[in-house]
């Protein structure tokens, strides 16, 4: 291990990895006079909507808040579930869900606009009064474009990725679809629960992974889905397997 | 060349399993081999908990996540929850998270801030000093009773570099004693100067935590194999000469300090990997800026400083505190907290997430052979199976070499890894005598 950990640190950052290339950035809503930043929490009602907002200094443009909140809060009305468009995301979405289970990797690179923003936080046992423990200052994934291809390429062209060779049996239920829309036409924001289930070698159980995907999907006037940006809100601290290169 | 004679550590034959199975069944030292047993028996886990873990040295936490009176965080010592807080005194202490009263978890979020902590259950309530401060209706239960008899179980605490250590051990062995050479290098990696990036990253691994700290205690062997897709993705295409398997092998150009009490530290040449290992070049023995990373026995790595390249062209430097939880014979916690620059800004953190977030796809290398010695170590022909570490070599002290330890320098054999499994019989021998 510490061979790779120092390897990938002291790697050009602007080279393979596609570390520090510009992007446009997603920020956890920092609450000032806290020593810690958490994800916002969301509402008065208690609903939980780990609602991101965009850094106050940012310097690149955010044209669209990930948010599954409150009407108020994201200024776009729920689609209903009978809405050709919310029809639509819910297609992609199980189509992307599909190309994913059925090892078709490169593919689900076409899903992803070329800006694409993955992230996974990392999510802390706290007490009620300190919200939800999700923390964005420390990522389980920070992905963007190049280094999801730099994953994908190592899930499905090499020789040596032990862990995706033989292939891990994994099948990922997509539910409870919510989608809104937001300030930008044609950006929708998609609120999604995952259920993954990853099954290897003889194991007579599952790993199992769930968790609220918050998506910015970007639909085109062609009606071609694509997504903008994805954070994944896991219902779990310690994750109960290694599911490093898994994507959700 | 071995620095340690069988004589001095074979002292005592150790713990006797319950079918009369010895320590010395397992472990050959003159081969230099260990039966894959000690992966997987139960029996022998709760030995290492009590010989081990509650005699260890651990570094549970950096003083910065303990900035305010009464910040607290809860990690692990073996497999014992302690809670690390900020007292009123200024002080860093570490009691153990159990309730001097009936047992009930005193802390049961895993960081925040607390002027004391009440139990839940019957109300025992106790300072960050682990001082029994009160309890409801003491007068009527206990009269006039002496609440210093009552303090939670608290460690012994020693900040190093930024590191706060701790051990529940009642010997007078020092962090010192404890660290050998590898304070020397954990020491020059300024983790004094930087803040946690955010919380630790966590998660379970199907393995044994001696299959990950043996691992981590030198063995140079396996990149060339286990990480290959490295090579095949290209990351390692700009070195010089990774085309053919010797030369790959090579380019792990590291230094190896291993010591006696079983602790490994790693130090890399500026601009490793793209610059070739020179053991006479004189800005090797430069050590600002170098990478570090000290394995201390049996649960902690700490790593840095790490160089991280910024798009402008720039750099900043990191750390990290790793830790491994063992939770069972065949499951550890891995336990990853990454330390910034106290001033980086958040454009560095950003690249600092990324960088770490692509680092963790290729680290996941060494996570299957966790879960593949595991499954081997089931059979009863598997735990038959012995591990080996015969390859030796010289201990090479490049020319000016300034830190203490015993030295390899790259091609590196066994010789690091199997100081691991000495330290690792010693003190299972040395706490059953």
């Amino acid at each position: 291990m510490a061979f790779l950990a120092s390897l990938v640190h002291v790697n050009d950052g602007r080279g393979s990895l596609g570390v520090g290339t510009n992007r446009r950035q997603i920020r956890p809503n920092r609450k000032t006079n806290t020593a810690m930043t958490t994800l916002d929490t969301g509402t008065k009602t208690g609903t939980q909507t780990g609602t991101l907002m965009p850094p106050p200094n940012t310097a690149s443009k955010t044209s669209a808040q990930v948010s599954t909140g409150t009407q108020e809060k994201t200024g776009g009305a729920r689609l209903t579930a009978s809405d050709p468009i919310y029809g639509g995301i819910l297609d992609f979405l199980i189509d992307e869900a599909a190309l994913l289970d059925d090892d078709r990797h490169v593919e689900w690179l076409d899903c992803l606009a070329d800006d694409i923003v993955y992230q996974m936080p990392v999510r802390k046992t706290v007490y009620r009064r300190n919200g939800d423990g999700f923390d964005g200052r420390n990522s389980h994934w920070d992905d963007n474009r190049q280094s999801l291809g730099m994953r994908v390429k190592r899930s499905v062209d090499l020789a040596s990725a032990f862990d995706r060779d033989p292939p891990p049996h994994i099948r990922r239920m997509v539910t409870n679809l919510i989608v809104r829309k937001t300030d930008t036409p044609g950006e929708y924001a998609a609120m999604s629960y995952m259920l993954l289930l990853r099954n290897r070698f003889d194991a007579p159980t599952y790993d199992i992974l769930s968790a609220k995907r918050e998506d910015l999907i970007r639909r085109g006037s062609d009606g071609i889905c694509k997504l903008a940006r994805r954070l994944i809100l896991l219902d779990q601290t310690a994750l109960g397997a290694v599911f490093i290169n898994v994507f959700m | 060349m071995m620095p340690l004679k069988r004589d001095s550590l074979a002292r005592g034959t150790g713990p006797m399993l319950r079918d009369g199975t010895t320590l010395l069944d397992l472990i050959d030292l003159d081969r230099r081999e260990v039966a894959m047993r000690v992966l997987s028996d139960p029996e022998l886990y709760r030995l290492e908990l009590q010989h081990i873990f509650a005699r260890a040295w651990v570094g549970v936490a950096h003083v910065s996540e303990l900035t305010n009176v009464g910040d607290f965080v809860v990690r692990h010592i073996g497999e014992d929850r302690v809670i690390v807080t900020r007292t009123f005194g200024g002080d860093v202490s570490v009691l153990l998270n159990v309730c001097a009263h009936r047992g009930f978890e005193l802390c049961a979020a895993e960081e925040g801030n607390a002027a004391s902590f009440k139990c839940p259950y019957h109300g025992w309530a106790f300072d960050g000093s682990g001082n029994l401060l009160g309890a409801p209706l003491e007068k009527e239960m206990y009269g006039d009773w002496d609440k210093s008899k009552y303090g939670l179980r608290r460690a012994r605490v020693e900040v190093r570099a930024g590191i706060v250590f701790a051990t529940f051990d009642t010997s007078d062995r020092s962090l010192d004693d404890w660290l050998g050479s590898a304070g020397w290098y954990i020491d020059r990696a300024s983790h004094e100067n930087r803040v946690p990036l955010g919380p630790p990253m966590r998660f379970h691994v199907n393995g044994n935590w001696k299959t990950f700290m043996d691992q981590g205690a030198g063995d140079n062997y396996h990149p060339l194999t286990l990480h290959r897709s490295l090579h095949e993705v290209g990351l390692l295409a700009d070195l010089p000469g990774t085309g053919g398997s010797r030369s790959t092998f090579r380019s792990w150009n590291h230094v190896i300090v291993g010591n006696a009490e079983g602790n490994a530290t790693f130090a890399f040449p500026p601009g490793f990997p793209t610059a070739v290992f020179d053991e006479n070049a004189d800005d090797f023995l430069a050590f600002e800026g170098r990478l570090f990373a000290s394995s201390v026995f049996p649960q902690t790595v700490i790593w840095g400083p790490y160089v991280y390249p910024l798009p402008d062209g720039t750099t900043t430097t990191g750390s990290a505190l790793w830790q491994v939880e063992p939770k069972g014979p065949d499951t550890f916690v891995m336990f990853l907290q990454n330390f910034i620059d106290r001033d980086a800004p958040e454009a560095v953190r950003e690249v600092v997430r990324q960088s770490l977030s692509a680092q963790q796809a290729f680290v996941a290398d060494d996570y299957e052979a966790n879960l593949s010695l595991q499954r081997s170590a089931r059979g009863e022909l598997g735990r038959q199976q012995p591990l080996r570490y015969f390859a030796q070599g010289e201990t090479t002290k490049p020319k000016g070499w300034p830190g203490p330890g015993i030295i390899f320098s790259p091609p590196q054999k066994d010789d690091g890894q199997w100081l691991f499994w000495r330290r690792w019989f010693t003190l299972m021998t040395e706490g059953a005598r």
